[in-house]
């Protein structure tokens, strides 16, 4: 009996002493990325020009950028954003991947992992579901040595650099656009058709809408989660006419995907005389070639277009300055906004940014 | 054995996906890591699916789970230790919903748990509402960081975690009385019921089980990767089932192993990682696991229909039997010739009795016989008009015998030896040899225990009629006709051993009146042996009767030192063509149905005397075959032969020539003087 | 042991007199209720464009409902019906894209339907695995083979002047278009169960298997074909959808919203899971009671967190009912009947 306690106590013992937590540093690795690395600190002061080409194409040559989007195949945005960076990595020599994590968020947590884990990348650019959902990721890349850049949907955790549109002021711009419109009508009920309450886009246009409608006196009467599926957000649009009825002048839409189907539901209800044509508009935020089409045919009266290339462009640029720096990935961030424009029928053929392709 | 199909074409999937996918030694790490949480899904769905059920919620706990133990952390502050231990009892709690329902209200489980999957996903997203805004803090706790990305004596904590409860869920459900009751309500819920399970309370358990261990892999999951959205395990009960069936847990109840339910986890990880290596878009891995999962389904569900005829097909196989010169035994006056000696015997027990294979006689004149329904009648001696059931034995009660002590000895089909005290109650004597070693089947059973006679040191000798079969085929030996029989030697200190393996049929034993050896009848090869168990010759065998013309049964001593012997059956001469072309008795058990066998003539009451060297003295019959349509065994008592017969609703009672009358009791175990206490003083 | 018999038999009594009433009218009951509750606690349910609403959404849950409960009268069920709304649209417009008519586009869409319809009747009537587990494996096959076989996009449109777009605006004889699509629907199916041999026998199937097959009914072929109707139904609800919205997307889970607003549908308006028992009355006033609930939900701004748990509840109390008022035989019931 003796003995088996002790050898019960001592089996206890090389366990307990066996065990490691396996918390990170707190200190960021030092350890920049793989590769030959042919600049730190940046481009000499005093530099020929020829020289200079050469040393960021030896910097820039092999290094290996993953793009992990929410979805890529066919769909605009990311498509858009993923142009310019194969174009623009491919011609500096370096490998650029695609990742399609096909809107499921544990298939991108699978796939960052197995990124870091078996160290394929020297750079990550990430396109963020959730808030909250990647925060353990980022860190974990940045202590592998591995820069992590966000586009557009912000993390609770920041990455090296940040690029993306300016949500908040955008918001207030399509409201007091809004505005302008429903006090024409002598109207000010206006409502919010938004997405899940953790996805960083909601967070911040919810904000960006409170804050112009309280400037403009506008009233908020209805928000609701349409969880980006066009099923309910038109199902919401129908029954937010039908319960505002006359005094409803707009449905912010935060996305065309889901505004198209809203401004689907507004049309019926126009057709069927449920409402009074042209009371109601939908106010969407991007435009895509598909949002331009359903400007042109009047399902949304009024949208955001910015600069979505730009992005692309703008984590191109941000890549290759985070390789000339050389600094240990998560030492410094940085955050960059693409600029935005209002459009509508009336001007969207004007602006460059607007009605893109995805290509 | 039938999950060794799906498992071994699992894993020559993995290996092919190993073979042609670049998985690196990365990959490794993920792939466990993974297992561990998914796995622990993988055992609560398995224990769910052993006592018949489904648990689809599986993934919806594990998320909600895995939501709570972070809002208890970041937003309450509670204890981390405390947070380890409510995180199981929260799963638990979801998993008592899905047991009320199914267990209590007797909904269904596929389509209740289905609905529930929802439901516990409503939950998860109405916590994340709630509190998202509160959990960006990051954890203090080291615990936490031990359970996601610690290790246990080098191993990861995840992976150590779920190796534990792997060996714990394994030893219960194959060894504890929880884990066999949940595998016969699985199996049968009827029989499990009028058995006394409580069958409510099994079902219950098993889903209480499988939350806990989902909630567990919640907390794990948030350790690993502190998701804080609602979308954890989404999507996960179709893995997680693909899993368990491609580990060959049956999906209609009563079969399955956590264990091979994990190897199963294992080879749909290697194959998620694949996808996710070679950068495939997530269609592919659905699809793959849609057609795993109905293919494995499909083989289960078929498996089931087609083992036992696929089992019988590969079992049977009847071998060639040389046999010697036939006797024609209506051939007139010859020591042969059908007669009408037995005709006349008067009944015992008529029409209580269902067949009596033996019987036994106490110092008392009481007749002691079996019966196919398990019992042990009593008839009051000296007339034997009365009788009454004496004991129960639960099996096939077969060969009698009085032991040393005078406690009466019965070989019971499928049960083994029983001793029967004088107070009717009764004893396992043996039911269990030694497996034999290089032998895929398994032989440590005594099957079908069918004779047995005690030697003069007290050891018991049984005959098993055959190793493989139970007594209730005996008919496919006579078929086969295969060495699937034993002599058993039973010691007196109740250990076991095998004397003569590799016997065809051996039927009747007894000890010589010697004691020197022990006779034993090969019913299939109509012969009787004689082994020595003492003087020169022990250990040695020798033929005593052959090439006799039906197929022999029980032996006993005669009381003047010959012995008793009864046929089964009787040779024809087309039943021994067929012994010579196996493969024609093969094709006669593949294409007609076992009523229409073609086996020896069953339907016979044949009795014969012969000596020690062999010689036949007496043949007796029951030509006319209307009292005595077969007689399995004689035992002479004092003047009188008692006939019993296995399939026969009486015992006879002949009187004996005087010419055949001798002064030996043959119930005495030759050479002993054996005091028949137990029985006879239970008497006064 | 009398209290104990007296109690038993209440119980029996006020079982058998729910048992009795015809679901649909319980249902029909249970609206009219909610329909006043609703209107004096929440401002604008209670008119007639919000419950024109209502109806056009349930036009496509209805369709779908009906596909279920004609495989769940012959005891079967089929969880493959979302997956198949959903592909119906997308293969339709994919195939638009290539440059397809779009009546061969709809034409391949409803080949699709027939060849799921046909591998889960042959699955579930002719290899005998669990309705359940087939359908959910053929479901998500379809979704997953689908996508990685034919999509080259993620997101689809409607082309605005395709005829498609009509099934969803405009009327019909002053429906709308969506509404009177149900409705024949319905009246064809109420003519299949009421006067067909085909839809007798899938009821006989459904209240006892062995004694439909001793009667010498072709069961094979009337269970593959319920599952072809409901396949093909499916099919159209999901070209009612797609024409309602507008867009398609190939992000679908298998376990759709759909599917489960159907069964809810199905199993509160009385089609009893253990078969053979349900009328059209009973499923259409189940669409539209599940409609209402998450129309008063919405309009009373609940988060679709409270309403999925809403939904659930309700198809929880509604199989506890089922089971309750149609319960299997523990008996005989199979360990693996799931």
């Amino acid at each position: 009996m003796k003995i088996k306690t002790v050898a019960m106590i001592a089996l206890l013992a090389l366990v307990l002493t066996g065990c490691t937590s396996g918390r990170p540093d707190a200190a960021p690795g030092n350890a920049a990325a793989g590769g030959t690395v042919s600049l730190t600190g940046g481009v000499p002061e005093v530099v020929q020009p020829l020289e200079v080409r050469q040393l960021v194409h030896d910097t820039m040559k092999d290094k290996r950028i993953a793009f992990i989007p929410l979805l890529y195949k066919g769909y605009k945005i990311t498509t858009e954003w993923g142009v310019q960076l194969q174009r623009g990595f491919e011609s500096l020599g370096s490998t650029f991947t695609v990742y399609d994590s096909n809107f499921d968020t544990d298939q991108m947590v699978r796939i960052i992992d197995d990124l870091i884990k078996s160290k394929k990348a020297d750079a990550l650019i990430l396109h963020n579901p959730d808030l909250n959902v990647l925060t353990q990721q980022i860190k974990e890349a940045q202590a592998a040595g591995i820069y992590v850049v966000v586009l557009n949907m912000t993390s609770n955790q920041s990455g090296d650099v940040f690029i993306g549109a300016d949500l908040v002021s955008m918001a207030e711009e399509i409201t007091n656009k809004a505005a302008v419109d429903c006090k024409a009508d002598g109207k000010n009920q206006i409502a919010l058709i938004n997405g899940p309450a953790t996805d960083p886009w909601n967070v911040l246009y919810e904000e960006g809408v409170k804050t112009a409608a309280e400037e403009q006196g506008l009233e908020i009467v209805d928000t609701t989660d349409s969880k980006w599926q066009a099923d309910l957000a038109s199902q919401q649009a129908a029954t937010m006419i039908e319960r505002h009825g006359a005094d409803l002048c707009a449905l912010m839409v935060p996305w065309d995907v889901v505004a198209l189907p809203a401004g689907n539901a507004v049309k019926t209800a126009e057709d069927e005389g449920r409402v009074a044509k042209d009371q109601v508009g939908v106010y969407a935020i991007d435009s895509s070639s598909d949002g331009c089409e359903g400007i042109s045919d009047g399902l949304i009266r009024a949208s955001i277009a910015y600069d979505q290339s730009g992005i692309g462009t703008g984590a191109l640029l941000a890549v290759q300055q985070l390789f000339e720096l050389g600094n240990a990935p998560g030492s410094q961030r940085s955050v960059a906004y693409v600029p935005y424009v209002v459009i509508d029928k009336t001007n969207m053929s004007q602006v460059t940014f607007a009605c893109y392709f995805g290509s | 054995m039938e999950a060794a199909v799906p498992l071994s074409l699992a894993m020559i999937l993995s290996v092919a996906i190993v073979v042609m996918v670049p998985l690196g030694i990365n990959d490794g790490g993920s792939i466990l890591e993974e297992v561990a949480t998914k796995g622990l899904l993988a055992i609560g769905l398995t224990v769910v699916l052993v006592a018949g059920g489904i648990d689809l919620s599986i993934g919806s706990i594990l998320g909600v789970t895995a939501l709570s133990t972070l809002i208890l952390d970041r937003v309450y502050g509670v204890p981390m230790l405390l947070v380890v231990v409510l995180a199981p009892v929260i799963g638990a709690a979801f998993g008592a919903i899905n047991g009320f329902l199914i267990a209590k209200i007797k909904t269904r489980p596929f389509i209740t748990t289905l609905v529930t999957l929802i439901a516990f996903r409503g939950v998860a997203k109405w916590l994340e509402e709630t509190y998202s805004s509160r959990l960006v803090v990051p954890s203090t706790s080291d615990i936490w960081y031990f359970l996601g990305q610690g290790t246990i004596v080098g191993i990861p904590t995840p992976t150590a975690l779920f190796i534990i409860i792997l060996v714990i869920a394994h030893l219960s459900l194959t060894r504890s009385r929880w884990g066999w009751h949940l595998t016969s309500v699985g199996s049968d819920r009827r029989s499990a019921r009028r058995n006394g399970i409580n069958v409510e309370r099994s079902v219950f358990s098993a889903y209480i089980l499988s939350g806990a261990l989902a909630g567990f892999a919640g907390l794990l999951a948030s350790a690993r990767f502190g998701r804080a959205d609602s979308g954890v395990g989404l999507g996960f009960e179709i893995i997680v089932l693909t899993a368990v069936v491609l580990g060959g847990v049956s999906l209609s109840g009563g079969r399955g192993s956590v264990i091979r339910a994990a190897v199963g986890m294992f080879v749909v990880t290697i194959i998620q990682q694949a996808t996710i290596v070679l950068r495939m878009d997530n269609g592919y891995f659905a699809t793959l696991l849609a057609i795993v999962l109905l293919f494995f389904a499909v083989l289960d569900l078929k498996w089931g229909t087609y083992r036992e005829r696929f089992a019988a097909k590969l079992s049977l196989d009847p071998g060639m039997t040389a046999v010697g010169p036939l006797i024609d035994v209506t051939v007139l006056d010859t020591l042969w010739t059908v007669n009408g000696r037995l005709t006349d015997a008067p009944p015992i027990g008529l029409g209580l009795i269902e067949g009596a294979e033996d019987c036994a006689i106490d110092d008392g004149g009481h007749l002691y016989c079996g019966d196919r329904r398990g019992w042990i009648w009593r008839f009051e001696g000296p007339d034997h008009a009365e009788g009454k059931v004496f004991a129960r034995t639960g099996g096939l009660p077969l060969g009698h015998a009085w032991d040393l002590n005078g406690n009466l000895l019965v070989a019971v089909g499928g049960m083994g030896v029983q001793r029967i005290l004088a107070d009717g109650t009764t004893e396992l004597v043996a039911n269990q040899v030694k497996r034999s070693r290089f032998s895929l089947h398994d032989d440590s059973a005594i099957r079908f225990a069918d004779d047995l006679d005690v030697a003069p040191d007290g050891s018991i000798y049984v005959s098993e009629f055959s190793s493989r079969t139970s007594a209730a085929e005996y008919m496919l030996e006579f078929v086969e006709c295969r060495p699937n029989g034993r002599l058993i030697r039973i010691n007196p200190d109740g250990s076991t051993e095998v004397v003569i393996k590799n016997y065809v049929s051996p039927n009747g034993v007894c000890t010589s009146h010697d004691g020197q050896s022990i006779l034993v009848a090969s019913t299939g090869l109509f012969r009787v042996d004689r082994l020595w168990i003492s003087g020169p010759k022990k250990g040695q065998l020798e033929p005593v009767l052959e090439d006799l013309p039906g197929y022999p049964d029980n032996m006993n001593r005669a009381s003047d030192g010959n012995y008793w012997m009864s046929f089964v059956a009787m040779r024809t001469p087309v039943s021994d063509l067929l012994m010579k072309y196996p493969a024609m008795r093969r094709r006669m058990t593949k294409e007609l149905p076992v009523d229409e066998w073609f086996v020896p003539q069953l339907n016979v009451s044949c009795v014969l005397k012969f000596t020690d060297s062999g010689q036949v003295l007496k043949v007796l019959w029951d030509e006319t075959l209307e009292n005595y349509p077969m007689v399995t065994s004689i035992n002479e008592h004092e003047g009188s032969l008692y006939l019993s017969g296995v399939q026969n609703n009486r015992l006879g009672r002949l009187e004996l020539d005087p010419e055949d009358r001798g002064s030996i009791d043959t119930r005495r175990v030759p050479m002993t003087q054996q005091a028949r206490t137990s029985f006879s003083e239970a008497e006064k | 042991m009398t209290a104990l018999l007296e109690r038993r038999l209440t119980r029996t009594t006020v079982r058998s007199r729910l048992e009795a009433l015809d679901q649909g009218t319980l249902v029909i009951g249970l609206i009219v209720a909610m329909l006043i509750l609703g209107g004096l606690t929440t401002q604008g349910f209670l008119t007639t464009g919000n419950l024109s609403v209502v109806l056009r959404f349930s036009a496509a849950i209805g369709v779908v409902a009906i596909a279920q409960a004609f495989v769940v009268l012959g005891r079967g069920v089929d969880l493959s019906v979302g997956a198949m709304a959903l592909v119906a649209g997308q293969v339709t417009l994919e195939l638009m894209s290539r440059g397809w008519s779009e009546l061969a586009a709809v034409g391949a869409a409803l080949g699709v339907a027939l060849i799921l319809g046909l591998v889960n009747g042959f699955l579930v009537a002719v290899v005998g695995v669990p309705a359940l587990l087939a359908t959910l494996g053929t479901g998500q096959l379809l979704l997953g083979g689908i996508k990685v076989g034919l999509l080259q996009s993620n997101l689809y449109s409607v082309a605005p002047d395709a005829f498609l777009r009509r099934l969803g605006m405009g009327s019909v004889l002053g429906i709308p278009t969506a509404v009177f699509c149900l409705l024949v629907v319905i009246a064809l199916s109420w003519f299949c169960w009421s006067y067909t041999s085909f839809g007798r026998l899938i009821r006989a199937i459904g209240d006892n298997p062995d004694t439909a097959w001793q009667m010498g009914g072709p069961m094979r072929r009337v269970q593959i074909g319920s599952y072809l109707i409901a396949a093909l139904l499916s099919a159209f609800a999901g070209f009612l959808i797609m024409a309602r919205e507008g867009s398609v997307t190939t992000t679908g889970a298998a376990f759709s919203p759909l599917l489960f607003a159907a069964l809810t549908a199905v199993v509160i308006g009385g089609v009893s899971l253990s078969g053979g028992r349900g009328s059209l009355l009973g499923v259409a006033a189940g669409t539209i009671f599940i409609s209402l609930i998450v129309n008063l939900l919405t309009l009373n701004s609940l988060s679709p967190a409270l309403q999925d748990l809403a939904n659930a509840l309700t198809l929880v109390v509604a199989i506890v009912l089922d089971a309750w008022l149609h319960p299997r035989d523990e008996e005989t019931a199979k360990s693996g009947d799931l």
